[in-house]
């Protein structure tokens, strides 16, 4: 036969009682805080990090002069993109030029006085935009084909350095910004020299 | 309050519209849904070419865009979502709108903040078939005056909407690849005859006596760059806001600081402000339009635009001399 066994419940008196809420409450806002601190800076870190590399320069941070040059070379990559579809072949500056599209034509509005010219190393092309008089920075638009024979991926999606041909041939661009001008194509001007890419970044904020 | 309306638009939306087209491609699909016909079977479906098209927009300047796009292309059709006379700024969805996306294969859209509202109404109205063209996705962005915000009226501008043009294009041209050299024609025309007058109006500002303006509203900011031209300050404080009499008074003071004359506004714009404004700087002040109400029209933002280069030239290089 089992014992019986007494048991007294009391109350805790009214001391105990608020120890142990003030103490539940203290819990509370302590892993509250650690967690609400964890978050806040895994969160600030990435955006950190997602913001700009070192050899990249924000296209808002540019400018306004340098923006609008920026704005220009996009257009005139675009056309360039055309052609370079329809005829397989990428336009000279000056066929660009005759047609009125920017930045190549010329610019009643230019007092930096840009002078552009191609360079072409295989599959890699240049349009280097170069001022009068060191009177602003170097532009270059560099475009980089797919070795001959490379089967376009249908995966990689397009970006502002990922633009895809008519033909569904997939080029790395970007439009770089420097101290001087260039002597050879390069697909990526070197940093320690001052070359920045202009990256555009993601219209995240809101409208004001 | 806009929640609210969109509740009630789903139930009452949804329950007077049509039911999505079978035959709406997918988004990114890389053709039309037309299925094969039966061997032998007469086929009473149209030739892919004529397959209906339909393209929404949010916005009076992608109606343009979009119009002389598919200009002349069998079955392609520009619908605009929102009433003409309704500034996207101020709009409220209503049923009879939600119940035009039920029906679309594509729609243009901002994307950045101009037209919000719209992706709550694509839900409402049951179209999983939709294809959104965002038409800001390749586009770089200016900061807007008042805040850390990016300047979401780019379509107020000749090279954005040279670009953004040729962005639709190509996107319509995956949904209907029978049809894409058409559009990307047509879209090449239309950049160029929009290049022409950007070029014409450059020619004539590159001899401005003056080069620094305010605007009443934040929306010219890429149209002022393009040409040039330095924007000193913005009156509103946001999209549709009012200055208040201290914001006001601190822009007049910049005004006379930096010696600002013009100062460009919309046709909505209080008056009595603008006197104000007028009287402490002695300003001369002009009327521009961000292309945001009238009557939809293929022509619209071409002509629009125009009068908008005109009143800069007037109000930079004429006037003054």
């Amino acid at each position: 036969m089992d014992r019986i066994r007494t048991v007294t419940v009391r109350s805790p008196s009214m001391l105990r009682e608020t120890g142990a809420v003030l103490n539940v409450v203290v819990q509370i806002v302590f892993w509250t805080a650690v967690v609400t601190s964890l978050t806040w800076n895994r969160t600030t870190g990435d955006a950190a990090k997602s913001k700009l590399e070192i050899d990249e320069v924000a296209f808002a941070s540019l400018a306004p002069a340098d923006q609008r040059m920026f704005r220009a070379s996009l257009e005139g990559l675009g056309e360039a993109e055309d052609v370079r579809s329809r005829t397989r072949t990428w336009p000279t500056v000056e066929a660009l030029a005759a047609r009125g599209i920017p930045p190549f034509a010329a610019d009643p509005l230019d007092h930096a006085g840009y002078a552009w010219r191609m360079l072409r190393d295989g599959t890699l092309i240049n349009y280097i935009g170069t001022p009068a008089a060191s009177a602003g920075p170097t532009f270059v638009i560099t475009v980089l084909e797919p070795d001959p024979g490379t089967a376009p991926d249908p995966q990689v999606e397009t970006d502002e350095t990922h633009h895809r041909l008519g033909d569904g041939t997939m080029l790395h661009v970007s439009i770089w910004t420097g101290p001087r001008t260039l002597g050879v194509a390069m697909a990526t001007p070197p940093f320690e020299d001052g070359w920045r890419r202009i990256t555009m970044l993601s219209p995240e904020a809101p409208r004001t | 309050m806009r929640q609210l309306t969109i509740l009630l638009a789903l139930v009452l939306g949804v329950a007077c519209s049509k039911p999505p087209r079978d035959d709406a491609p997918a988004p990114g699909s890389a053709s039309p849904a037309v299925p094969a016909a039966a061997p032998g079977a007469k086929d009473p479906r149209p030739p892919a070419a004529a397959t209906p098209l339909k393209v929404g927009v949010t916005l009076h300047p992608y109606y343009s865009w979009v119009a002389n796009t598919i200009a002349g292309v069998p079955g392609a059709e520009v619908i605009p979502v929102l009433p003409g006379d309704v500034d996207a700024g101020n709009y409220q969805p209503s049923p009879d709108d939600i119940a035009k996306l039920a029906g679309l294969d594509a729609i243009v859209i901002n994307g950045i903040g101009h037209d919000d509202f719209i992706r709550d109404m694509i839900k409402a109205s049951g179209n999983t078939h939709l294809a959104v063209i965002e038409v800001n996705a390749q586009t770089p962005l200016v900061k807007s005056a008042h805040g850390e915000g990016q300047n979401s009226h780019t379509f107020i501008s000749f090279t954005n909407a040279i670009q953004q043009t040729k962005l639709i294009a190509k996107r319509l041209g995956e949904l209907r690849p029978a049809s894409a050299d058409a559009f990307a024609t047509n879209a090449a025309a239309y950049g160029d005859r929009l290049r022409a007058t950007q070029r014409a109006v450059a020619a004539k500002l590159a001899g401005a006596k003056i080069k620094r303006v305010v605007t009443v509203h934040d929306g010219y900011t890429y149209l002022l760059q393009e040409f040039g031209i330095e924007l000193a300050g913005v009156v509103q404080p946001a999209h549709g806001l009012t200055p208040s009499a201290s914001e006001l008074g601190e822009l007049i003071e910049l005004m006379k600081q930096s010696k600002v004359t013009v100062v460009l506004t919309e046709e909505d714009f209080p008056a009595k402000l603008l006197a104000t404004v007028r009287e402490a700087t002695g300003a001369k002040v002009y009327i521009i339009s961000h292309v945001a109400v009238g009557a939809y029209a293929p022509a619209e933002f071409e002509t629009v635009m125009a009068k908008n280069a005109d009143v800069l030239v007037q109000a930079l290089v004429t006037d003054p001399t």
